[in-house]
């Protein structure tokens, strides 16, 4: 092989792609939404996670201790007359539900739309005000009745300690991240591959490549490496936007101080190679696929199907399917996978591994299809 | 001296889902075309003339038969016989986000000039063809005739002995043809060899040495203009091609 001419087709075709705005827009949205992704989502969940105060409907006098229970419930009672009184408040949306104490049968009967989130919050707080107000009626008998009460409530104590593992939040962040990152490869690699074959061919300007004393193969291969390097530079952009948004984030917002995840050199470096064979593979797919097309339009709508499986890891973290060894030989969709593991401690040498070496044997495989391809007449001339 | 020796090119097209076709869109051509000489290839639509000239200048490989020109041959030096070779036809396009300049620089390339030959040949190109005042220009925001200039420009650029012309002409103005046909006479006084397709028989008839005229894949006759137009008993040539092909010229 003239690595002369691979570098010459490498060189063109960098540069007509770094003259074309819409291949450039492309290779830097995708990583820009990273962080703002990032931003968002952890302000929301912050926001979110805040214990909200709901509005409650009462048809009784609070003593004291209930007013102050019910504060610590997150409920701010409105006192009515009747339950006709709470009903309508409740339906003016005043209050998001009721109690209905009956002195006669010592019953409270609370009345919301568990179907709702907020009605579901209303019920929990109201059940742990009664609850603990029902606690203290007790505390007050057995007090009076000269019983210890803290052996009769403290026989044991307990604490909740946090342990490291699969954390929610994360996942959602880590899988749209790097789904977003891989997105980038898939569509800076199908609209290079398409300007660098389709595009040619509906130019007519791939007859003049054809006529230069090149081999098709060095002209396919200078034409995949030009893919690559801008695959490379759209996932690593994105990378390292997904790291820094992260570091950012951890700092500014406390939802981040419960989490536990992996940045440092060596997840960094397993990153970066992943990211390096995604491209490698991704760009050969393109290729292989754009290839077939004679004009932009074709080669863009037989390629959309790599976006789609892009999305197939974010859509199984969300919603929590457990994967088996299996699932990181399934190309595309380990690549997400091993970055959402990496970052996220879940560090497994052999999915590593696995990823690796059945990257090594799909790029080679799509690196000897393309050539093969590019000797054809009918990928070469659509004839 | 180019050889082409029972050239054979079969395609395959697929009928339906079970059925296939096969034809030959060039069935045992053979020919010689010498130094300082103009062949002019003619046919009807469909002939096989571009297939020809694809296989002559190595964009197509046939399915029995060989090119050799200079006594190599394609399967053993492509190559070297691509560098002798400098190809345009009415398909052929100059991509358009480059300026002339870029094209030229980059052609040179591909075909191994050296640095500073390469700069020299393309400021006489430059000056040859009246580039100058657009040669920084982007292709896209070129006139017609400005294109075709720079089209014939990067066919010099690696000073190519022979040319494959295929419909270099077609649906071009009168001034714009008139650029490729000055230019195919002087590379004759240059002693270049120039294989020429064309559908317009008085261009033909003015230019070319020998004619080699195709229908349906093989060669119906060949010869000087003169000579064809004695064989088939006609005053010019496109009265002779209708005769050959078996059209009507009224």
């Amino acid at each position: 092989m003239n690595k002369n001419s691979i570098i010459i087709t490498i060189k063109k075709e960098l540069r007509s792609i770094l003259r074309d705005r819409k291949t450039l827009i492309t290779l830097l949205v995708f990583p820009i939404l990273i962080p703002m992704m990032i931003f968002l989502y952890s302000y929301m969940y912050e926001n979110q996670s805040q214990e909200e105060t709901y509005n409650i409907a009462i048809n009784y006098e609070l003593n004291t201790t209930e007013t102050s229970i019910l504060k610590e419930c997150n409920l701010k009672p409105k006192y009515y007359k009747t339950l006709k009184e709470m009903k309508k408040a409740y339906k003016q949306e005043k209050v998001s539900g009721y109690i209905d104490y009956n002195e006669d049968k010592n019953t409270y009967t609370i009345y919301t739309n568990e179907d709702s989130e907020e009605g579901m919050y209303v019920s929990n707080y109201v059940s742990a005000y009664l609850e603990s107000y029902n606690n203290h009626l007790a505390k007050l008998y057995l007090t009076g009745e000269d019983i210890d009460v803290d052996k009769a409530y403290n026989n044991f104590e307990y604490k909740i300690k946090d342990l490291e593992g699969e954390n929610f939040i994360l996942e959602i962040i880590f899988s749209i991240s790097f789904t977003y990152i891989i997105m980038s490869i898939v569509l800076t690699s199908t609209n290079m591959a398409t300007s660098a074959t389709a595009v040619e061919k509906e130019n007519g300007t791939l007859e003049t490549l054809l006529t230069f004393p090149v081999r098709s193969s060095e002209l396919i291969i200078g034409k995949y490496l030009a893919t690559v390097i801008t695959g490379i530079i759209a996932s690593l952009i994105g990378l390292i936007l997904t790291i820094g948004s992260i570091l950012i984030a951890s700092e500014i917002f406390e939802m981040f101080k419960t989490i536990t995840f992996s940045i440092n050199i060596t997840t960094i470096i397993i990153g970066i190679i992943t990211c390096i064979s995604a491209s490698l593979f991704i760009s050969g797919l393109s290729i292989a696929i754009t290839s077939f097309a004679k004009t932009y339009k074709e080669a863009q709508s037989s390629s959309q199907v790599l976006s789609i499986i892009t999305i197939i890891p974010m859509m199984i973290s969300l919603i929590g399917i457990k994967i088996s060894t299996i699932y990181y030989l399934i190309p595309i969709a380990n690549y997400v996978q091993l970055l959402m593991d990496i970052f996220s401690k879940n560090f497994n040498y052999l999915n590593i591994l696995i990823v690796l070496i059945s990257s090594i044997i799909y790029v080679v495989i799509v690196i000897y299809y393309i050539i093969r391809q590019y000797k054809s007449e009918k990928v070469l001339f659509g004839e | 001296m180019l050889e082409v020796k029972n050239i054979k090119k079969k395609f395959t097209k697929r009928k339906n889902k079970k059925e296939t076709i096969s034809f030959y869109a060039n069935n045992n051509i053979s020919f010689n075309a010498k130094e300082g000489e103009i062949i002019g290839v003619l046919g009807p639509n469909g002939a096989g003339k571009t297939t020809l000239l694809r296989i002559i200048a190595g964009i197509m490989e046939p399915t029995s038969g060989s090119v050799s020109i200079d006594n190599q041959n394609y399967k053993e030096n492509a190559i070297d016989i691509k560098k002798k070779i400098a190809y345009l036809s009415g398909n052929t396009k100059l991509y358009k986000d480059i300026s002339p300049y870029e094209l030229l620089s980059m052609c040179g390339q591909y075909y191994e000039v050296p640095n500073k030959e390469l700069k020299s040949r393309i400021k006489k190109i430059i000056q040859k063809f009246d580039i100058d005042s657009f040669q920084h220009q982007k292709i896209e925001n070129l006139s017609t005739g400005q294109y075709q200039r720079v089209s014939i420009a990067r066919c010099l650029i690696h000073n190519p002995k022979y040319y494959v012309l295929d419909e270099a002409t077609s649906g071009l103005d009168v001034v714009s043809s008139q650029v490729i046909l000055d230019f195919i006479k002087d590379e004759r006084k240059e002693g270049k060899c120039i294989l020429y397709s064309t559908h317009y028989m008085e261009e033909a008839e003015n230019i070319c040495d020998k004619i080699i005229m195709i229908n349906k894949g093989k060669i119906i006759a060949t010869g000087t203009p003169k000579e064809i137009k004695k064989q088939t008993k006609t005053t010019n040539l496109r009265d002779s091609f209708f005769k050959l092909v078996g059209g009507n010229n009224e």
